[in-house]
């Protein structure tokens, strides 16, 4: 058994722990032992995009805190991944927290030895988180046990439109790793035109400039429009942020297109049940599971 | 010495509501931005030396900025000998005074220009014409909202956001007032024909040719001027006298370093592998040649540059001024560059306008025009760290105590809460006892405070029944919530 | 747009990759390009081409009026008598303004020296500006060129104005096929060996690719806008 940390982010845990359900499902399947530290609460990205690092390293520090391997010895030389279900978060933790720990801290008054402590804290939890869809990448061959057996493929995939996050796509990198996860499951993904446009969350910009904000989803939602005319049928992200501003916006203008997480995609994959009716049902889920 | 630019204009809240409520110009802006950005791309995959150019470029960029007032007492030196003038502006009384100056001397009246930023920061043509100067934009774009008396929308493409009948009606106003003949058409052949006799006329009868500057080439002496039009070239060619407001970030240290950064600003601007022309002049004309002007002066302007350098900003002053960021902007893409209320619009723009002229100068830049997608930082030919650099302007905003105490208190309070795990649970129970009240179909339609920014133009989820740390203290740990 | 001399040797000279480059350069930044690689004949047959393609019918009579150079390169090819034969008016850059009747241009500038100096100097700069202005074409060389972006560099001397590639509605350059070099760092390089044996770079050195253009109005090509409305090259050997 391999042994996972699994981060599931404030906004998965607040507004949809079903995506956090169906990543333990889909992670368990593929032999991994996961670990859920309760201290765990928000990466502090938000405050931190919003110039206010005191609230964003408090945060910090207490993600570090909680992701610490409690050891005998020191930390174990092969130290189990931190599986982030959140590209978004997983770049605030990978690039920002070990500078802004350590600048905060001397900031605070400690010493120049604390505040290096603290960067080397953070980088040592920098080093461990993963991404979700880039760890379903990269182990590919773990097989889900435990599913139902698989349907033989069907002629024409399911299609799925599909919108990577601009940290995701810029910060890390990962433009591919969620389309093949995506094609691995058994669906054909689609890709909006003008994919690598923001879709208008933003942080706080979204927040404090809600007309603006919105004017950039309906132009991304124009895109998904053709993508749906296209029989997309559905809109799956593995940013919850991003799936929350398209999906709010829509539901705004009346329209219940169906919206889900990669996790959540991948979960009713592994177990035969990816239908548009499937979906649909996963997508107006208000809860978890048993 | 910080620098001074010209007022916004109208409110932040009223440029925004102007910008949104004006889908041709908006559709316009995002269909020239998108353009752009493909050219650009296309032109460093068509051509392989651009790319092997810029990191050599972006270095010395970098260690010219180390060296700038040593670089610009060389430039001073080389410009001199040639016969030229040189002098430091701090902020745009100096300009205006010295074009004052120099006019008066000459007693000159009419006055061309080439496209140039810097004078746009000092607003040299409200202060010339204030003193019965007649001052002339011969940039299509710029001469097009010179007319309109607008603010330019795009650092390359000034015009960007009218369209082609807006433009005519332009014209048409003007040969009315000229009393000349109007364009015969909107084709694009007709409008230009019409603008290139118009300002013809003004070149061959200026008395004093007024231009930015691209590089300054600190070895040689020599203005780097990078246009297409041919304006470039008549404003240095025709009036007996020149002057270039130049801001003293454009310094390059040698001809070589100059040779590998000239293609940058095209090829990220525009996608063109080079300008139509590229000028390189070094002071005035030499004894015996039969045209050029007799005068060269060279304005050094400062308007709060100097005092980015040494700083961790002092990467912005290696910018080029190509637009890439702009051209990749979302959020340029949505509102245009009019909506900045500065020159400097888009990504750039939201870094140099409080820069220049202070955070109090324009606070909502660096929160309401950026949604931190990093597009500009992928795009910068001059690897500027803009997403940075607005990062460390609303850490600034908050330390300077500019934004307003609810704001404060939310984040306070909040960060309070959720840097332990206790709280956080405790929020998620607050949320949901309150939140009832502001459902609707299952979903946040109305919040309170910050939070009410979301639910304005979008919906939300409500906080869950159950959140991901209840279900797994229910299911995995078998103790009770 | 393309011309070929009438050995028609586009392509199959020697180093001809450059040449080529050049021209397609050129040409597909809406510039005109002539081939004539076959000695002063064959560019003087190649100018005659660009003439007749590039200036626009004038009115019946009308002849076509012509501002060029007069350097000692361009001696071999005896472009006044080219261009009288063309049936063309021609005026050297570097000719006197004819007879002691020319009128002092009010708008000329006081140059320093002496009144009579001042006036002439000042006369002749606005004899040279008219004329440019009234061209239907100006008639260069280059001192160099670039393969890589189509490009040619013209340096302001006394004998080399400005005035002739910028204010005519047309503009020819004579190209060397040895002035083109690959790219325009290699290019920029000849100028500072140029500033080093004339102890400093002339007071303007113009690049010029193709004919002014311009993308103000909705983004569209204009071309033409200030500078040239056509713009060829011939390249040649003489």
């Amino acid at each position: 058994m391999a042994r996972a940390q699994l981060f599931v982010s404030c906004m998965v845990d607040l507004f949809r722990p079903r995506a956090g359900v169906a990543a333990v499902h889909i992670l368990e399947r593929r032999g991994v032992e996961l670990e859920f530290p309760p201290g765990q609460t928000c990466c502090g990205q938000f405050a931190y995009n919003a110039g206010h690092h005191r609230e964003a390293a408090a945060m910090g520090r207490q993600l570090v805190r909680a992701f610490e391997l409690s050891g005998a010895a020191g930390s174990p030389a092969d130290p189990p991944p931190v599986i982030a279900l959140s590209g978004s978060c997983a770049a605030m933790i990978k690039h920002e927290l070990p500078e802004l720990l350590e600048r905060d801290a001397l900031r605070r008054g400690r010493t120049h030895a604390t505040a290096a402590r603290w960067r080397r804290r953070a980088e040592a939890l920098a080093g461990r988180v993963v991404e979700l869809s880039q760890w379903l990448d990269e182990h590919h061959a773990r097989v889900p046990s435990d599913a139902a057996s698989p349907e033989p493929r069907a002629a024409e995939p399911l299609k799925v439109a599909c919108h990577t996050g601009c940290h995701m796509r810029r910060l890390l990198g990962l433009t591919e790793p969620p389309l093949r996860v995506l094609h691995r499951a058994g669906v054909e993904p689609l890709e909006l035109t003008d994919a690598d446009e923001c879709c208008g969350f933003g942080g706080s910009f979204g927040l404090i400039e809600p007309d603006i904000s919105a004017a950039m989803t309906d132009a991304k939602l124009a895109h998904l429009a053709t993508a749906r005319s296209e029989g997309a049928a559905c809109l799956v992200s593995a940013d919850l942020g991003c799936l929350m501003q398209l999906g709010g916006r829509l539901t705004r203008r009346g329209d219940e297109f169906p919206t889900l997480h990669l996790a959540e995609l991948v979960d009713l994959a592994d177990q035969g049940r990816l239908t548009a009716t499937e979906i649909g049902r996963a997508a107006r889920s208000q809860g978890g599971d048993a | 010495m910080p620098g001074v630019l010209p007022p916004a204009g109208a409110s932040w809240p009223e440029r925004r509501r102007r910008a949104l409520a004006d889908p041709t110009m908006r559709a316009a802006v995002a269909l020239s931005a998108r353009n752009l950005a493909e050219k650009k791309a296309a032109a460093y995959a068509a051509y392989p030396p651009g790319e092997a150019m810029r990191k050599p470029a972006v270095a010395s960029r970098r260690e010219a900025l180390k060296h700038t007032d040593a670089l610009l007492e060389e430039l001073t030196r080389q410009v001199e000998a040639r016969g030229g003038h040189v002098s430091r502006a701090g902020g745009p009384a100096d300009v205006g005074r010295y074009v004052l100056a120099v006019a008066r001397r000459r007693g000159a009246q009419r006055v061309v220009k080439s496209k140039s930023m810097a004078t746009e920061e000092v607003a040299l043509n409200e202060q010339l014409e204030a003193a019965g100067l007649h001052v002339r934009e011969t940039d299509l774009g710029e001469y097009i909202i010179q007319l309109a008396r607008e603010r330019p929308a795009h650092i390359l493409v000034p015009a960007s956001h009218k369209t082609r009948q807006q433009i005519r009606a332009l014209f048409d106003a003007e040969a009315e007032k000229s009393k000349v003949a109007p364009p015969t058409g909107d084709a694009t052949p007709e409008l230009t024909a019409f603008a290139r006799r118009q300002l013809r006329a003004e070149f061959l009868a200026a008395e004093i040719g007024i231009t930015g500057g691209n590089f300054l080439v600190a070895e040689t002496g020599t203005l780097v001027l990078i246009t297409n039009e041919g304006n470039g070239r008549m404003t240095t060619s025709l009036p007996p006298v020149h002057i270039a407001v130049v801001g003293i970030d454009k310094i390059v240290a040698t001809w070589d370093d100059v040779a590998v950064l000239l293609q940058q600003a095209p090829m990220s601007g525009t996608g063109q592998l080079i300008s139509t022309y590229t000028s390189f002049i070094t002071g005035p004309r030499l004894p015996g040649e039969l045209d050029g002007p007799e005068e060269f002066h060279l304005l050094l302007l400062d308007n709060g540059r100097h005092e980015l350098l040494g700083t961790a900003y002092e990467d912005v002053l290696s910018c080029i001024r190509c637009g890439a960021c702009l051209n990749v902007c979302p959020v340029f893409r949505t509102i245009g560059g009019q909506a900045y209320g500065s020159m400097y619009s888009g990504p750039i723009g939201v870094v140099l306008t409080p820069l220049l002229g202070g955070l109090d100068q324009a606070p909502e830049l660096p929160k309401s025009a950026c949604a931190m997608c990093y597009a500009c930082r992928d795009a910068c030919p001059m690897e500027i760290e803009l997403p940075r650099h607005i990062l460390a302007l609303r850490r600034t905003e908050i330390e300077e105590s500019m934004e307003p105490l609810t704001v404060r208190l939310t984040f306070e309070l909040w960060g309070r809460f959720w840097a332990n795990p206790s709280g956080f649970r405790l929020t998620a129970r607050l949320a949901r006892l309150g939140q009832r009240a502001l459902m609707r179909n299952g979903r946040l339609t109305r919040a309170p405070g910050l939070v009410g920014g979301w639910t304005a133009t979008r919906d939300s989820p409500p906080v869950a029944k159950e959140t991901f740390h209840e279900w797994w203290q229910r299911t995995r740990t078998g103790s009770p919530t | 747009m393309n011309r070929e001399g009438a050995a028609d040797r586009l392509g199959q000279e020697s180093g001809g990759d450059l040449v080529q480059e050049f021209m397609n350069h050129w040409v597909a930044l809406s510039g005109d390009a002539w081939l004539a690689l076959g000695g002063a004949d064959d560019v003087r047959r190649a100018l005659a081409e660009a003439i007749s393609a590039m200036v626009p019918d004038r009115a019946p009579g009308a002849r076509p009026r012509v501002v060029a150079w007069a350097t000692d390169e361009l001696a071999p090819l005896d472009l006044p008598g080219l261009l009288a034969s063309l049936g063309c008016e021609c005026v050297s850059w570097t000719d006197r303004p004819g007879g002691t009747g020319a009128a002092r241009d009010p708008r000329a500038p006081a140059a320093a020296g002496s009144e009579d100096d001042a006036g002439s100097a000042g006369a002749v700069m606005s004899q040279r500006r008219n004329l440019c202005a009234a061209s239907d074409m100006g008639i260069t060389t280059c001192s160099w060129a670039v393969a890589d972006t189509g490009t040619i560099a013209l340096c302001a001397t006394p004998s080399t104005g400005r005035l002739p590639s910028l204010l005519p509605t047309a503009h020819v350059a004579l190209v060397r096929s040895s002035q083109i070099v690959r790219s325009v760092p290699d290019g920029l390089r000849l100028m500072a060996d140029y500033r080093v044996q004339h102890g400093g770079l002339p007071s303007t050195v113009n690049l010029v690719s193709g004919p002014s253009r311009s993308a103000d109005i909705e983004g569209d090509l204009a071309v033409g806008v200030h500078g040239p409305r056509r713009a060829g090259v011939i390249v040649g050997e003489w």
